[in-house]
């Protein structure tokens, strides 16, 4: 039994293996996906190797006697209105702003895959109600919504998470459930449910699977969304907190001092747009590889 | 509420409607003028990349619309305000002034903040206007076009660009929602007495009748666009019948 197990793992295993060259034969064609895709790791493992690369703490290291100096060796990207250094604050506010996107889309896309899934496979009135919220709450544009929502809960990083999951659920909801539409008729579904299948089951290990590709593609387009979201909240004050570093909020900083102190604006402005470039990019290319129809 | 009566501002005692109608032309006039902006830049880049497919025309129609969709308007509005406003003095950085009261004026204050706005929805609009017209230069109708003696402008302009107008109008509806949201940002970085702006500050006053009002207003905005947008498929594709039982 347990070889059987075992030989069953490894064939698996082996199909993964061969499925992912097979991926990136294909997605490896367009270079500027793979480039987009290296500029997402990249970001990502400075996201997570911020404290080690910060040479100087971006909070507690204020130096007064050094106020708004220019980029040098020591302050790579200068250093802002208390003496922090901006590098540093560049860094850390990339974990801050990647660490909120991220959570913030993988709830989203959570509740609306239970929404969607529910939603599209029972139809009739629970589909009626659930679409209807839906709708209400895409009537509002996003980022007006959550800067609602954060007006209402009060702003810190665990609110700016909860008020873009919010904002964003309904997207994937829809997007789920036009699948799950497009699926729940087909004849091997039938064929499970006349087989005793729970509806649990299907839901979740036979219909679920068809919407992995466009939520895909739509989790890399509403992760860019997503951190573009964080920064223009963090900008207009409603986002992290100070003296808590993100990228919206150095920008804010810098604002005051754009005209002494123009690198306090622009190195945080190119993190996001390189961020967001990446993400399109790699998002493009997903597209292109998991619907050939849109390319 | 259903009587229009949306209640007063904590902070300035003032109706909330009052607030609205004071704030709104500044927004309305912001958001048009940067939807005329992407537009602008959007259809031609967006023709000439689907045109010239596949050559350095395309490659770099798709560059500008790629930055455009990156570059957040917030950042290339300060980026706009240090270049055109504090070093080369072309405009002025902040402010707003009301187009009754001097035309020149009006367009000076906005155009950096529409330009801000508006590329991103450039970015937008241009990809899908590249895309659009690429799926319908394929089809058979523009060859038989071709075949007829069409000249390229007729093919282009009369024809695939009216039939690519779709989806195109689509995204810039769906898009509508960006640019409110927008507004918000821009307004405040340019001193903009706009809709936007009141909400900001609203929700630092913790003015909740006044934040109420505004996110209902702009629902309201959104929900009308999206109407609008349906009504126009019925213009680009006579098909498109709404009396049809």
């Amino acid at each position: 039994m347990e070889y059987v197990e075992i030989t069953k793992e490894a064939e698996k295993k082996g199909q993964f293996a061969e499925q992912m060259r097979a991926f990136w034969k294909v997605f490896s064609i367009r270079k500027t996906a793979v480039f987009g895709l290296a500029i997402v790791c990249f970001v990502i493992l400075i996201a997570i190797l911020a404290p080690l690369l910060a040479p100087f703490d971006p909070v507690e290291d204020v130096d007064y006697g050094n106020r708004i100096a220019n980029p040098s060796a020591t302050h790579l990207f200068g250093t802002d209105e208390f003496g922090r250094d901006i590098f540093s604050r560049v860094l850390m506010g990339a974990q801050v702003s990647i660490a909120i996107s991220v959570s913030a889309v993988t709830i989203s896309a959570a509740i609306g895959i239970v929404i969607g899934l529910i939603s599209g496979y029972y139809g009739r009135w629970v589909d009626n109600v659930l679409m209807r919220i839906v709708d209400g709450l895409m009537s509002f544009p996003p980022i007006l919504f959550a800067i609602a929502l954060m007006a209402a809960l009060g702003n810190n990083m665990g609110n700016i998470i909860v008020a873009l999951a919010v904002v964003y659920a309904p997207l994937f909801a829809r997007l789920v459930r036009g699948t799950v539409l497009s699926v729940k008729n087909k004849e091997y579904v039938e064929a499970i449910q006349v087989m005793g299948g729970s509806h649990i089951r299907i839901l979740f290990k036979h219909i679920l699977p068809n919407c992995l590709s466009p939520l895909l593609i739509q989790m890399t387009t509403y992760f860019a969304y997503a951190i573009l979201a964080e920064a223009s909240l963090s900008f207009i004050g409603l986002g992290v907190p100070q003296p808590e570093p993100s990228w919206g909020n150095i920008l804010y900083d810098g604002r005051q001092y754009m005209l002494e102190a123009p690198w306090i604006t622009v190195f945080p402005g190119v993190a996001i747009a390189v961020t967001v470039l990446g993400l399109n990019l790699l998002g493009d290319g997903l597209r292109d590889y998991l619907d050939p129809r849109m390319k | 509420m259903l009587s229009g009566d949306l209640g007063h501002s904590l902070v300035s005692d003032k109706e909330v409607l009052t607030l609205l109608w004071e704030r709104l032309p500044a927004t309305m006039a912001l958001i048009m003028y940067a939807l005329l902006i992407s537009v602008v830049i959007a259809i031609p880049l967006g023709i000439i990349s689907a045109v010239r497919h596949n050559t350095r025309w395309d490659y770099g129609a798709m560059l500008i619309a790629l930055i455009g969709v990156s570059v957040p308007n917030f950042w290339a509005g300060l980026l706009l305000i240090m270049t055109f406003s504090l070093h080369l003095g072309w405009f002025p950085s902040t402010g707003y002034v009301d187009v009754t009261q001097n035309l020149w004026k009006h367009l000076e204050h906005l155009a950096l903040p529409a330009f801000a706005l508006g590329f991103l929805q450039a970015g937008i609009v241009t990809r899908m206007t590249r895309s659009s017209m690429l799926e319908v230069l394929k089809q058979d109708y523009i060859c038989t076009i071709r075949a007829k003696g069409g000249t390229e402008k007729v093919v282009i302009l009369k024809h695939a660009l009216k039939n690519s107008m779709i989806p195109i109008i689509t995204i810039i509806g769906i898009n509508f929602g960006l640019l409110l949201g927008g507004t918000v940002v821009v307004e405040t970085i340019f001193s903009i007495p706009g809709i936007g702006q009141l909400l900001v500050q609203s929700v630092f006053n913790r003015d909740y009748p006044v934040i109420q009002g505004v996110i209902l207003c702009v629902a309201v905005i959104y929900v009308l666009i999206s109407l609008v947008v349906d009504l126009l498929y019925a213009y680009f594709d006579p098909k498109i019948d709404y009396n049809e039982g």
